[in-house]
């Protein structure tokens, strides 16, 4: 074909411009260590790079949200520690009260020693996070979760049910915080009747029965008791949970009193009937006692089940031990108030303590796959987009190479001339 | 004998210093742009002279006009692949990628989750939010940017063009002038003008050329509206933007602008005006359609999500976004007084798809219709009548109807047909701003709790809540709000499902939950459904087990609310198609949307490449054809300056010759 002077002058410097882009793109790439240099080479890797780049930048947060997580549980774990502690040293000394060789004094001591106890209980149970705010409050970060109240007598739980969440993968959400309701406040009192002076109802025939009490002395039957047969429907009638013992005379002045365990006026079943000797009647754990003479009756009513918290335990252990006039049943019911609930606060911490362990474990095991997911999203990023240097210096020198051989030979044809030789 | 020797001689003296002309002209024209290789061709005349020389250009006809298509095709993508390729590189940075700005965003919303009550967190969330604005912003900007240098190189294109369509008139009217005549050789430069001419035009647009009478050639453009007409009439081009004065679109007035303008279809042009053209339509328009989509979404969305919940300062959140309001561009054509102006539908943000609206009066004076259309002005999917009550158009007025998420309020009376285009997406992009810079004002905490009783012996418990609505009744507009209809209270009764709820609307009334008691409020029909909020009871509550629903008064280190403004950085809210089955999966989250847009130009741009190089190799391959014959080869030319100075020099020595024997015959007879 009949070339002209513009076409191959044109093509040649087409070729040059052609490699000097090529060693400039090629230089760029070392540079920036980019495999691509815009979009348009390679769209599908790059918005799949893009997406990569998300996740590692979301992980970033999580890695930061995990790290926040674990220090706020180990705090919390160490304060749970602490109190379960407390609560087990004061159900020791609860346990000691009730050795009978203690003086009155000795007592007081006891109950000297378990106010400090209570301080340090207290002063755990409100417990503030590095910036300040009480950790067991629930959303209620900056009231102050137990304080004493002077009207009532009690230390009250000023904080709600809220709990604090953290996001630590995707679709993974921890529970940072628990709340003194669930920790402290859940912890059941000791199940027990209302009033342990018997009521005596106006009957016909007069009663003729002037006094009586109930003590709880068998607490794992009685709880059985309790359990099986507390009504709490809202509608039932206010004495539901009544029962009356109804002595009745013997048929003749030989034949004993008896008596008989009625619900509400109704009979049990199997209907509950026994004797009168000179021991207290003993019905599902409870000590039974009266004066007078049949006929007659007395009630009592089983205490609605309730909770109490540690901190007022302790201040009714406090002041039972402190009274100086408590004897008997009445003594070991203070007693028995104490170590009973002493004890399920302490199983209601454990119980926290449990599930705290539970959550730490799934923070290592989330933050460990958290980890392995970065490694392999940055793995597979680079692969995408970052370039393999080898690779790019190599296409350099190639670039070069080409862009060198593209001037050589210009300069060749550009001095073939005819006119040179005429 | 002599004395026709002597005119032999002459004529080949003349014949020989015209081809050596020819020649030098030739040498000298080299570097001449659109200068065509001549040659000069002789015959013998009956008495053995040379005749008269016929000069005349060496061009193959059919080259020419290949050359001309192939130049349109390449110049469009040259011109296509330039501009995109800036906008490709800009979002291929990585300092302007959008999705950074997004997970910053969200990474520290969490971060405020960890410390709801921390005022640096909160103040951290509305920054990034700012940055996050500066950066949509920027984005379109730089779109922007792009579209006014069209805007204004589509006027010089369009000017140069005009130049040359008026300029190829002329020349045809010369060559007519002297077309046939003995002049027409040395017109040879009239003609090179001209075709130049017609390579220089075929560069801005495409043209078919076609040969008219005495020499003249008829220019029409490759949709084959005519430009250049016989007697050098001719239409030009010029540039309007309708409704949008902005948006320039590229008409040809026909008759002296005399007659309605043609509408020229942009969408098949090629040359560098078609290049802009298409490069504005396939990615410019698109990329801002979609910035603005995504902005609007995560807006809105945000702006929902926050209104569900309790700010730093116990009061039901606000918005935190402001969602700009664009008006209509009324069309020229329009007869009616109306005016429109729309604006997203708090809640409908993921309704909306990234394209431009056309809003049409029906027949019905309460009745429009609104037709969602593409980047190049087509009709996506079917338009949607809509009535308006009071001027505003929102989905309380049309249940059940798509409004693509638009809320539209209309001003003035419009005539049936009237029309108006939205370009919501485009405008909101750069408009979207921060409607409180108070991290207080982030409603972190979710405004209800509930409370299991402390005496509860059942497994029971109630869940945590959610709320749907916070306009629904449920809450009081009081400062601080509390629940309108009081607390809840929920006792178990004796019955399996049966249970007591006391609030404001009645104390124990008597309802029943089945397990797993899901939605409770929900089940039990009016007037509880109706509070926006709702709880399950879950497990088996024993008789007498209370539970409770209250305002979550001080409840600041809650951050149920915040989980859920955490969690749209992975929610769907940002609608793909205009057109889809009711099951398809048609919604991306906002960092898979822009994605999808970085990919989008890159993917178009990257197409623009491909075909770049193939017509580059075309246009080169048809060069070298034209040139092939056209073009002047310097050491043919050489050659040919040897040959026609020997055949100078021996028509110089007939001349001698003739001379001589001429001499010889005069000295016989002396």
């Amino acid at each position: 074909m009949r070339l002209s002077n513009n076409l191959m002058y044109q093509n040649s410097i087409n070729k040059i411009l052609q490699n000097q882009n090529g060693v400039a793109n090629a230089q760029e790439r070392v540079n920036t260590e980019q495999k691509y240099l815009s979009t348009s080479e390679a769209p599908a890797d790059i918005s799949q790079a893009m997406l990569y780049t998300n996740k590692i930048q979301s992980n970033e947060q999580y890695t930061k949200n995990i790290n926040q997580l674990n220090g706020r549980l180990k705090i919390e774990e160490s304060v749970l520690q602490g109190i379960n502690e407390s609560v087990q040293a004061a159900k020791d000394i609860a346990l000691k009260a009730g050795n009978g060789a203690y003086s009155k004094d000795d007592l007081k001591s006891l109950a000297s020693e378990l106010t400090e106890i209570q301080k340090t209980l207290v002063n755990l149970m409100n417990t503030r996070s590095e910036d300040g705010k009480f950790i067991f409050s629930g959303y209620q970060d900056s009231t102050q979760p137990y304080q004493f109240d002077s009207t009532t007598d009690e230390y009250t739980y000023n904080g709600d049910q809220g709990q604090h969440v953290i996001t630590i993968a995707e679709g993974v959400s921890i529970k940072s915080s628990d709340n003194g309701f669930d920790t402290f406040e859940k912890s059941d009192a000791r199940l027990d009747v209302t009033d342990n002076q018997a009521a005596i109802p106006v009957t016909t025939p007069a009663n003729n029965i002037t006094a009586g009490t109930i003590y709880v002395d068998g607490q794992t039957e009685f709880d059985r008791f309790h359990q099986e047969n507390y009504n709490a429907d809202p509608t039932a009638a206010a004495t539901a949970n009544t029962y009356n013992v109804v002595i009745t005379p013997g048929a003749t002045a030989n034949d004993p009193d008896t008596y008989e365990i009625l619900r509400d006026g109704v009979s049990l079943s199997p209907a509950q009937v026994g004797e009168i000797t000179d021991e207290p009647i003993d019905f599902a754990g409870m000590k039974i006692e009266f004066e007078g003479a049949a006929p007659g009756q007395l009630d009592f009513t089983l205490e609605k089940p309730h909770k109490e918290n540690v901190l007022n335990t302790l201040q009714s252990l406090i002041t039972g031990l402190n009274d100086g006039t408590l004897e008997g049943d009445d003594f070991q019911q203070v007693l028995a108030d104490g170590v009973v609930q002493l004890q399920n606060a302490s199983e209601q911490v454990v119980f926290t303590q449990a599930s705290l362990g539970g959550r730490m474990n799934a923070l290592s095991s989330i933050s460990d796959a958290n980890l392995a997911q970065d490694i392999q999203n940055k793995a597979n990023r680079s692969s995408l987009v970052e370039v393999d240097m080898a690779k790019a210096i190599s296409d350099l020198t190639q670039q070069e190479t080409a862009l060198q051989a593209s001037q050589a030979t210009f300069g060749r044809l550009a001095k073939l001339s005819l006119f040179d030789y005429i | 004998m002599s004395f026709n020797l002597l005119n032999i001689a002459n004529s080949g003296i003349r014949a020989n210093s015209e081809l050596l002309q020819t020649t030098s002209k030739n040498i000298a024209n080299v570097n001449t742009d659109g200068y065509v290789r001549e040659r000069t061709e002789h015959s013998t005349m009956i008495d053995n002279q040379v005749g008269r020389g016929n000069t005349y250009r060496l061009l193959n006809e059919f080259a020419q006009k290949q050359l001309n298509r192939d130049t349109s095709n390449k110049t469009f993508f040259d011109q296509f692949v330039v501009e995109s390729n800036r906008v490709d590189t800009l979002f291929s940075e990585e300092s302007n990628s959008l999705s950074t700005s997004i997970n910053s965003l969200f990474n520290n919303v969490q971060e405020s989750l960890n410390q709801p009550s921390s005022t640096v967190a909160r103040s951290l969330v509305m920054t990034d939010a700012e940055n996050l604005i500066n950066q949509i912003d920027r984005l379109s900007g730089i779109v922007l940017d792009q579209k006014n240098v069209v805007n204004q190189q589509l006027d010089i294109f369009t000017d140069e063009a005009n130049g040359l369509i008026q300029k190829i008139g002329t020349l045809n009217q010369d060559i007519a002038a002297v077309n046939g005549t003995n002049n027409a050789a040395d017109a040879s430069s009239t003609f090179n003008e001209r075709d130049k001419a017609i390579r220089d035009l075929s560069k801005l647009i495409d043209i078919e050329t076609l040969d008219g009478p005495n020499g003249e050639k008829l220019i029409f453009m490759g949709t084959g509206e005519a430009v250049v007409m016989q007697n050098g009439s001719f239409n030009l081009f010029s540039t309007t933007g309708d409704p949008d004065p902005n948006f320039k679109e590229l008409k040809l007035d026909v008759n002296g602008g005399k007659a309605v303008p043609l509408e020229v279809d942009a969408s098949k042009l090629k040359g560098k005006i078609g290049g802009l053209l298409a490069f504005r339509d396939d990615i410019l328009v698109p990329a801002q359609n979609q910035i603005g989509q995504m902005g609007l979404a995560l807006a809105d969305a945000f702006n929902q999500q926050n209104h569900l919940g309790m700010d730093a300062n116990g009061k039901l959140g606000g918005d935190i976004f402001n969602i700009p309001t664009a008006k209509g561009f009324a069309y020229q054509a329009n007869t009616g007084g109306a005016g429109v102006s729309a604006t997203v539908e708090p809640g409908k943000g993921s309704n909306l798809p990234a394209s431009d609206f056309i809003v049409t009066y029906t027949a019905n004076p309460n009745e429009v219709s609104i037709q969602p259309v593409d980047n190049k002005g087509e009709p996506l999917g079917a338009a949607t009548t809509a009535t308006f009550v009071g001027g505003e158009i929102n989905s309380a007025n049309n249940p059940g109807v798509d409004l693509f998420g638009l809320q539209l309020t209309m001003a003035g009376v419009g005539n049936e047909g009237d029309k108006f285009q939205i370009k919501l997406n485009s405008e909101a992009a750069a408009n979207i701003t921060l409607a409180t810079g108070r991290g207080e004002d982030l409603a972190l905490a979710s405004p209800i709790r509930t409370a299991d009783d402390i005496n509860n012996t059942g497994s029971g418990a109630i869940s945590a809540g959610s709320v749907s609505s916070v306009t629904a009744g449920g809450f009081t507009t009081t400062t601080p709000p509390a629940l309108a209809n009081g607390d809840i209270t929920i006792v178990k009764a004796a019955g399996t499902n049966d249970y007591l709820i006391s609030d404001g609307n009645g104390a124990n009334v008597p309802i029943t939950i089945a397990p797993p008691g899901k939605n409770v409020l929900a089940g039990l029909g009016a007037p509880y459904d109706g509070y926006g909020f709702d709880f399950d009871i879950e497990g088996s509550p024993a008789t007498g087990d209370s539970f409770t629903l209250e305002f979550n008064k001080g409840g600041f280190d809650d951050n149920r609310n915040g989980l859920k403004l955490a969690e749209l950085q992975n929610g769907d809210f940002v609608r793909q198609n205009v057109v889809s089955s009711s099951d398809a999966d048609n919604h991306k989250t906002f960092n898979q949307a822009y994605a999808g847009l970085v990919t989008d130009v890159g993917v178009v741009t990257s197409q623009a490449k491909t075909n770049g190089a193939a017509f580059d190799a075309l246009a080169q391959q048809s060069e070298a054809w034209y040139e092939s014959l056209s073009g002047v080869n310097l050491d043919e030319e050489a050659a040919n300056l040897l040959r026609f100075q020997q055949s100078y020099a021996a028509s110089a020595q007939v001349l001698t010759a003739a001379r001589a024997i001429f001499d010889t015959l005069l000295s016989a007879a002396r």
